[in-house]
């Protein structure tokens, strides 16, 4: 019985990861294709993000049916139910991604507005987020939950930093009031990007510790 | 230790052994490109080590592809259950940048080989004797600047010279440049064959993508001196994004170039100590370098 509800749970992990690798991939092109305003990552980047959405389904139904099979309890209860919350942020965080590429896909073949230095920053902290949240869900390593929970911070911090630049530029000269606009709507997808990430992160803390406040709140 | 694992043990490549989906055997290299312990990591399931949707594809199918793992660039390859990785983040870096190198010095060859021809033309036409030695002059002189620019070398210190002492050079080497209009009383101290190389690549964008009049001057400005090239063309919306090598203007398409002249104008400008920059006047753009004075008198 034990044997039988560990192979399902491992699965249920393995496919988990996998829609966490996918996402990456996906912000990986999104970037690609926003930072050296190439059109066919862009492109493939909006295709696989249909490849996480029909993933997310896929492991919903698998953890109803580990549910339904094995009326699990205590930790192996946390840690579906951590499962079927962070499916949403994490197809959400997909979504995110995808925006990013279309608004690549409408900002290519125009000259950039400046080199996109600060939000392929914000890109490759949230790699950094996601590599942690694998590694934490992996390897059950609070101490990287924690981590992807600060990380979020620095992304944060450069949203910031990339608004008050972007205000500058439009002040500056309204002729790039459109393409500044974009590059708005760029930035704010990697900051919610990065919210869904945290908020995964802290549902992660839940299933390794069984309390429901986030690390921040048992610090204080 | 069975020596085979010891010898894994030391390796600069990368191993995943995985046998039934669980890893078997993960040595120190691979378990720093997967952020993995490799004490836990034997004996579970290889998608919970590997946590990367391509390695798992790869475990199961072979093959071999270049992924990123970490900010790491890693080649990969997968046979039978064995994963081999190699970092290769600094030999593409190592690459990419030989291969730009290359791309300058041929940017650099051609403006001055095509004058070469041009020369050769009037040597081959019969021209008059004064006529005779002033190109051969100056085909010697050309073909021991590029020589010297093939071997990487600078031009050994010359007194201060004055830039319009190389308007001969670049007006039998570019013939557009008889237009132009000169005010450069500033002695400069900078080695004159990477001052010509600066020069000839604003100067021939500025008859190629601007408008005339164009005019080469030089001014003084915070214990530097400034040589930029001026014309007439309307404002461009970056001019930034002009020095980032292969970058071009949006005026420029339809237009032969590559967009390294100004990468390489900055390139020689930091060597220098200064800065090479564009900017728009009240009268149309400027395309310089700021040379710091005394550059180059060290170096005698």
């Amino acid at each position: 019985m034990r044997e039988a509800l560990d192979r399902d749970l491992n699965r249920i992990t393995e496919h988990f990861l996998r829609m966490v690798s996918l996402v990456r991939e996906e912000l990986q092109l999104a970037t690609a294709g926003l930072v050296e305003q190439d059109v066919e990552k862009a492109r493939q980047a909006v295709r696989l993000d249909r490849e996480v959405d029909a993933l997310e389904l896929e492991i919903e139904n698998e953890v109803l049916a580990a549910i339904a099979r094995h009326q699990p309890v205590a930790r192996d209860l946390r840690f579906l139910a951590t499962v079927l919350k962070a499916l949403t942020d994490l197809e959400r965080a997909g979504d995110y991604a995808a925006h990013v590429a279309e608004d690549a896909l409408a900002l290519a073949g125009e000259p950039p507005l400046k080199k996109y230095i600060v939000l392929g920053e914000m890109a490759e902290r949230i790699e950094t987020m996601l590599d942690l949240l694998a590694k934490a869900i992996a390897e059950r390593d609070l101490q990287a939950a924690e981590r992807v929970l600060k990380t979020d911070d620095d992304v944060d911090d450069l949203y910031e930093q990339i608004v008050r630049e972007l205000l500058t530029y439009m002040l500056e000269d309204p002729r790039v009031l459109s393409k500044a606009l974009t590059l708005m709507r760029v930035a704010r997808s990697y900051e919610r990007l990065g919210d869904h990430l945290e908020n995964i992160a802290e549902r992660v803390f839940f299933w390794l510790t069984g309390r429901l406040e986030g690390p921040a709140a048992a610090e204080g | 230790m069975n020596p085979w694992r010891e010898a894994w043990e030391a390796a600069a490549e990368g191993l995943v052994l995985v046998e039934a989906g669980r890893v078997r055997y993960l040595n120190p290299t691979a378990a720093r490109l997967l952020d993995a312990d490799p004490l836990r990591a034997e004996g579970r399931p290889a998608a919970l080590v590997l946590r990367h949707h391509r390695l798992i594809e790869l475990l199961e199918a072979g093959g071999s592809a270049r992924i990123a793992l970490r900010g790491r660039r890693v080649a990969v390859r997968a046979q039978g259950g064995r994963l081999y990785l190699r970092d290769v983040t600094e030999d593409e870096r190592l690459r990419e940048t030989l291969e730009q190198e290359r791309r300058m010095l041929a940017h650099e060859f051609r403006t001055p080989v095509a004058g070469l021809a041009g020369l050769i033309e009037v040597l081959d036409g019969d021209p008059a004797a004064d006529e005779q030695a002033q190109a051969l002059s100056l085909l010697r002189e050309e073909v021991a600047r590029l020589e010297r620019l093939a071997r990487g070398q600078g031009q050994a210190h010359t007194p201060p010279w004055r830039l319009d002492e190389l308007r001969p050079r670049l007006e039998r080497l570019l013939p557009g440049a008889r237009e132009l209009e000169w005010s450069t009383p500033h002695p400069l101290t900078a080695d004159r064959d990477r001052a010509f190389q600066v020069l000839l690549n604003l100067v021939e964008n500025a008859l190629r993508y601007g408008r005339p009049p164009v005019r080469v001057r030089t001014r003084r400005e915070d214990g530097a001196v400034a040589v930029e090239v001026v014309d007439a063309g309307p404002q461009l919306a970056d001019y930034e994004r002009l020095f980032v090598p292969g970058r071009r203007g949006v005026h420029a398409a339809g237009v032969r170039g590559s967009g390294l002249g100004l990468a390489l104008v900055r390139r020689i400008a930091r060597g220098w100590g200064g800065d090479a920059y564009g900017r728009r006047l009240e009268e149309g753009n400027a395309f310089g370098v700021m040379v710091p004075e005394g550059e180059g008198e060290e170096d005698a």
